[in-house]
């Protein structure tokens, strides 16, 4: 069957919605979610959105959205896209198309003088396509979670259950039974939102403080690693994802001195019991502490994860004391979460960044909140 | 060994035919072709160490490798 390739229009627009309401079901919200990752983004005017299209329809796409990494200096600013939203329409696979739009998104990227593209947000089949088209594995993230032991069934019953409504779309029944439940049961957040605004130094937030959560990130001491630039414009563009639900903890003290922002996803498909430490800075060790023992303590989740890559050893003596365990997972499935880098023009460049190598998982300063899994 | 694994390629598909770089094999095939070795014959695979785009581009590729896996 033959396909064109072509790059994104506007006009095109409805046309990727309803191809990715195969991952999205609910269309408003793929609406939102694709204005706000390519139109919206702050780092990247055009849009890197390669599709294949075939009798009029798109039947795959794979895109790239802006990002800006900083390493050794905080003045220094590298664009580094981040791949995304590989999509095939399940009557299109095994013919050659997924291949045509990877290689067309890196044949863009490079038209544009980018040097490489990072990918933190593949999932299992994207990971195994990609490493088959020049991507190289940088490491995985090393996710740590706490469950907190519950009554009735375990949890994996109460995920694949949930899991099998979703998709037979009793998804209508399943809000109706949730909304005659107790208000603790119907999401992880709603027993921190219950919880007060404000207990001595921490506060509880709906929104983000992105000018306060910029300043002190830039204040605080850094190693050089290669990190993403965190101002405060992508800050307030990042906590805008239509399709997560973030809350926020805030240590105050003569200005802001730390802050722990937790997510939820509002996919279908996704675990609801889940909630994921997407970003946390703290001026030191105590505020650290402080932050996530008021975040388990007012939020009493059911399962809480995070990455321990990245994080300074003390940082990671804080999720041991709090009883954060090496999430089992085992096989590609579990080894596909990690971070993918892909060179994009000169096949002979150096796989370096500044003074860091971009294969070498200790040169990064990874946090959840690079990876659209936040 | 790809019909087990739960992906497909056409019966009259040649031992030296590409595969993967031809897109015969993409998207969630090759997944699950990649599952099925790893829970089959090669526990803890760890993609990252070969290049899976030349290593599983044939059928005679493949099979060199499962023997390989398999003697090691």
């Amino acid at each position: 069957m033959p396909y064109d390739v072509v790059p994104y229009e506007p006009e095109l627009e409805p046309e990727i919605v309803r191809l990715q309401q195969h991952f999205y079901r609910d269309a408003a919200r793929s609406a939102a979610y694709f204005r706000w990752k390519y139109a919206e983004n702050p780092f990247l005017d055009q849009t890197i959105l390669q599709l294949a299209v075939s009798a009029g329809r798109v039947v795959a796409m794979r895109g790239m959205f802006g990002a800006v990494w900083q390493v050794d200096d905080p003045s220094t600013r590298h664009l580094l896209p981040c791949a995304d939203d590989f999509v095939v329409d399940p009557e299109h696979r095994n013919r050659g198309v997924a291949r045509l739009v990877l290689e067309a998104t890196v044949a863009e990227g490079a038209r544009r003088d980018l040097r490489f593209a990072l990918s933190f947000s593949a999932g299992p089949v994207t990971y195994v396509n990609s490493l088959a088209t020049g991507w190289r594995a940088v490491g995985s993230y090393r996710t740590v979670q706490r469950e907190r032991p519950s009554k009735g069934p375990p949890r994996w019953i109460r995920q694949v259950t949930g899991r099998w409504l979703r998709r037979l779309r009793l998804r209508g029944a399943l809000d109706r039974v949730r909304s005659s439940l107790p208000a603790a049961s119907r999401g992880p957040f709603d027993r921190l939102d219950r919880a007060s605004r404000h207990d001595g130094r921490i506060s509880l937030s709906r929104v983000p403080r992105p000018q306060d959560m910029a300043a002190l990130i830039a204040r605080l001491p850094w190693d050089g690693r290669i990190r993403h630039v965190r101002d405060a414009a992508y800050l307030a563009w990042r906590f805008r994802n239509p399709m997560r639900e973030y809350r926020f903890l805030f240590c105050d003290d003569g200005g802001l001195q730390g802050y722990l922002v937790l997510q939820r996803s509002l996919l279908d498909d996704a675990d609801p019991e889940l909630v994921n430490v997407a970003d946390w800075e703290a001026a030191d060790g105590h505020v650290a502490a402080a932050l996530l023992r008021a975040a388990l303590d007012r939020g009493g989740f059911v399962c809480v994860q995070a990455w321990s890559i990245g994080i300074a050893s003390e940082r990671r003596d804080v999720l041991d004391a709090h009883g954060f365990v090496p999430a089992e997972e085992s096989g590609i499935r579990a080894r596909s979460r990690g971070l993918l880098v892909r060179r994009l023009a000169d096949a002979d460049e150096r796989w370096s960044l500044g003074s860091r190598d971009l294969l070498r998982i200790d040169d990064w300063d990874l946090r959840m909140l690079y990876s659209m899994s936040a | 060994m790809i019909g087990q694994s739960g992906a497909s390629v056409p019966d009259d598909v040649r031992d030296d035919a590409s595969l993967i770089r031809s897109g015969l094999l993409d998207s969630t095939a090759l997944f699950e072709l990649a599952v099925w070795i790893e829970e089959r014959i090669a526990p803890g695979l760890d993609l990252t160490t070969f290049d899976l785009a030349e290593e599983w581009d044939t059928l005679a590729k493949l099979m060199r490798f499962v023997e390989r896996y398999r003697r090691e």
